[in-house]
């Protein structure tokens, strides 16, 4: 009998230790997982609607939560120009006036290109561990992988312009798989499906990303890594004025 | 039909080499080392002044070389070809020698037809050589040295002055100039600026201190701009989550008075990118060498050629609006509105740009002046420009 308790309450005391502070934990593992400690990277960008199609083509330089590097290498009207992101402050580079422009921070909401993502989304994954608290909801089954169901609401101090947040982690390599985001009124506002996974160095990551806004979902932005590699020994100077004016 | 005798012959076997030069190159493209892109454009323009309506046509090619054969170097040349028809052509005597009227001290410009009807006008507007190595940069040949840090009037910006109302030319005139740039940490670094003149009425030379404090880029610069001593100093910063940015610089006169005159220029700024997209930029310029009531009004600024940064605005105060929205992915769009307080003459620009296909850009752009003519406020002069932009 007495056995029988404590099993039950080892039972419970897990479950608990699961469905509080681990959920956070889920999310830093997940995290670790998609952009390693520094990473470089090659993608396509293509803004999806039934009549029409744009394509982006872009190489990333990202270490940590604070600093990226993005080159615009297609189309042909905007390659080469450059943005850099350090912390708050985030500057433009735009080679044929030989302007380093400074964006101000609230451009961070806005649309990067035209896209279903903004800027934030592209940038600032990091804010999902520091910016919100985060429940384990439950578990359940995506794309043949088992997962948890992780909500995440922001903190009151974060500068976050959703409401909530759902993301799915698989159990095992903590591949992020789904991201529902939700505004303020608790509308699905869009979803993100992350698929294609691959080994690469080891860590099994999802290759293609696809935004869908809840109110139109035969549109969509699909971002498809055709290089990435993790952990690159690259210092924070890296990520400076300099390098910005001439990434190629 | 072409004035031969007039034109540069040997001139424009240099530009001709180096067009086929830059095209050969590009064929070797897999090796990264060489690229070549640029644009097509062609633009109708509808003037409406005095009861008249006009037509102008604008057919306008970029052509941009970069060869880099190793880490160190670039070798940079970048050529504007406009072919030029309508009325401005028929009617402007000396049309071809305005389009002449430029910065430059090298003559890389070319007009091989002028006949009446048509003016093909060729330029090299870039053609430079840069070496850099870690820290250090040089730079020489005409390139654009821009020390501006704000959208409308730049009054820090003493190499390459350029006019807002002028936004058919993106890229922005260059200079010939030899410029050395040291950086450091993250933000920081020194330009030296020097540009060719046989004068010293055209002589530029000046440095630029960059550093970043607290989220701010701080410039401070000074030197000799044209017959005077000049200071200035900008910053582009953050006041909220909006982007605050300006520039001063101040002139005398290095000799007589008679032979250049002082002024302060100030400008300021606030631009803020709301999350539905909208962008709003609010501006003003001080000049105190402006006047309240200048003989040719906004359309005179609008108008004036060889601009300095002494001159960027002929009022005392100007004041600028600017709204732009993204209506559609592939719908961009706008209004610019420059005020001046003293005579309430208005300048209005919308501009709408479509992608019409993934290289292909439409745009359609209004410009109209408004102000004081014949003892009546009125529209002065206005443009609808059509064009279209192919990119390669």
């Amino acid at each position: 009998m007495i056995k029988k308790q404590f099993l039950f309450f080892a039972f419970f005391f897990c479950g608990f230790s699961v469905f509080g502070q681990d959920a956070t934990q889920i999310i830093q593992s997940m995290i670790d997982k998609m952009q390693g400690s520094s990473n470089k990277s090659e993608s396509i960008m293509e803004i999806v609607r039934p009549e029409w199609k744009r394509t982006v083509k872009m190489k990333g330089w990202q270490k940590g939560d604070d600093y990226a590097l993005t080159l615009i290498t297609a189309p042909a009207r905007d390659k080469g120009a450059a943005f850099l992101k350090r912390e708050k402050e985030i500057w433009n580079w735009q080679p044929s006036i030989d302007r380093v422009i400074k964006l101000p921070p609230s451009m961070m909401q806005q649309s990067w290109m035209g896209s279903d993502f903004t800027n934030d989304d592209l940038v600032k994954q990091s804010s999902f561990v520091r910016d919100f608290n985060h429940r384990l909801v439950s578990d359940t089954t995506l794309q043949g992988y088992d997962v948890y169901k992780i909500e995440m609401i922001p903190t009151e101090e974060a500068a976050v312009v959703w409401g909530k947040i759902e993301m799915y982690v698989e159990k095992k390599d903590y591949i992020q798989l789904l991201v529902k985001f939700y505004d303020e009124d608790m509308f699905l506002v869009n979803s993100m499906h992350l698929s294609k996974v691959k080994e690469i160095q080891g860590r099994k990551f999802p290759t293609y990303m696809e935004m869908i806004p809840a109110e139109n979902p035969n549109q969509k932005t699909t971002i498809e890594y055709t290089s990435i590699v993790f952990d690159i020994d690259i210092s924070d100077n890296f990520f400076s004025i300099q390098n910005l004016k001439r990434l190629r | 039909m072409v004035e031969l005798s007039k034109m540069k012959k040997g001139s424009l076997i240099v530009w001709i080499v180096c067009c086929c030069t830059a095209t050969l190159f590009a064929q070797e493209e897999k090796e990264k080392k060489t690229q070549l892109n640029g644009y097509v454009k062609q633009m109708g323009i509808v003037t409406f002044a005095d009861d008249l309506a006009t037509y102008d046509n604008l057919v306008h090619n970029r052509l941009n070389f970069k060869w880099r054969p190793n880490n160190e170097w670039t070798i940079a040349l970048e050529a504007r070809n406009r072919l030029f028809n309508g009325y401005k052509v028929e009617n402007i005597p000396m049309y071809a020698e305005l389009l002449e009227f430029n910065n430059d001290y090298l003559d890389l410009s070319w007009t091989p037809i002028d006949n009446g009807n048509t003016i093909l006008h060729l330029m090299l507007d870039r053609a430079y050589v840069k070496y850099f190595k870690e820290q250090l940069e040089l730079t020489i040949g005409r390139q654009r040295i821009n020390w501006g840090k704000t959208l409308v009037w730049n009054p820090n910006d003493l190499f390459n002055t350029y006019s807002f109302f002028d936004f058919d030319y993106e890229e922005m005139p260059g200079s010939d100039a030899f410029r050395a740039s040291y950086y450091w940490g993250i933000s920081s670094s020194v330009d030296f600026a020097i540009k060719m003149a046989d004068n010293w009425e055209d002589f530029v030379g000046a440095a630029n201190y960059q550093f970043n404090i607290k989220s701010y880029d701080i410039q401070i610069l000074g030197g000799y701009h044209k017959r005077d001593a000049t200071v200035g100093v900008g910053w582009a910063g953050y006041l909220g989550q909006g982007g605050f940015k300006g520039e001063a610089s101040y002139f005398t006169p290095v000799y007589k008075k008679t032979q250049s005159y002082e002024a302060f220029l100030c400008t300021v700024s606030y631009d803020y990118s709301f999350k539905s997209s909208l962008y709003l930029n609010v501006s003003a310029i001080y000049n105190s060498a402006g006047e309240a009531n200048p003989g040719l009004g906004i359309v005179g600024d609008a108008l004036s050629l060889g601009l300095t940064p002494k001159t960027l605005t002929s009022y005392n105060i100007s004041t600028f609006v600017q709204g732009m929205y993204q209506f559609h992915p592939l719908v961009f769009g706008g209004m610019s509105l420059m005020y001046q307080p003293q005579d309430q003459s208005t300048f209005i620009s919308p501009v709408v740009t479509i992608s019409a296909k993934q290289n292909l850009d439409v745009d359609l752009i209004g410009q109209a002046f408004l102000g004081e003519s014949n003892d009546k406020y009125q529209p002065i002069y206005h443009s609808i420009f059509i064009r279209g932009k192919w990119s390669f």
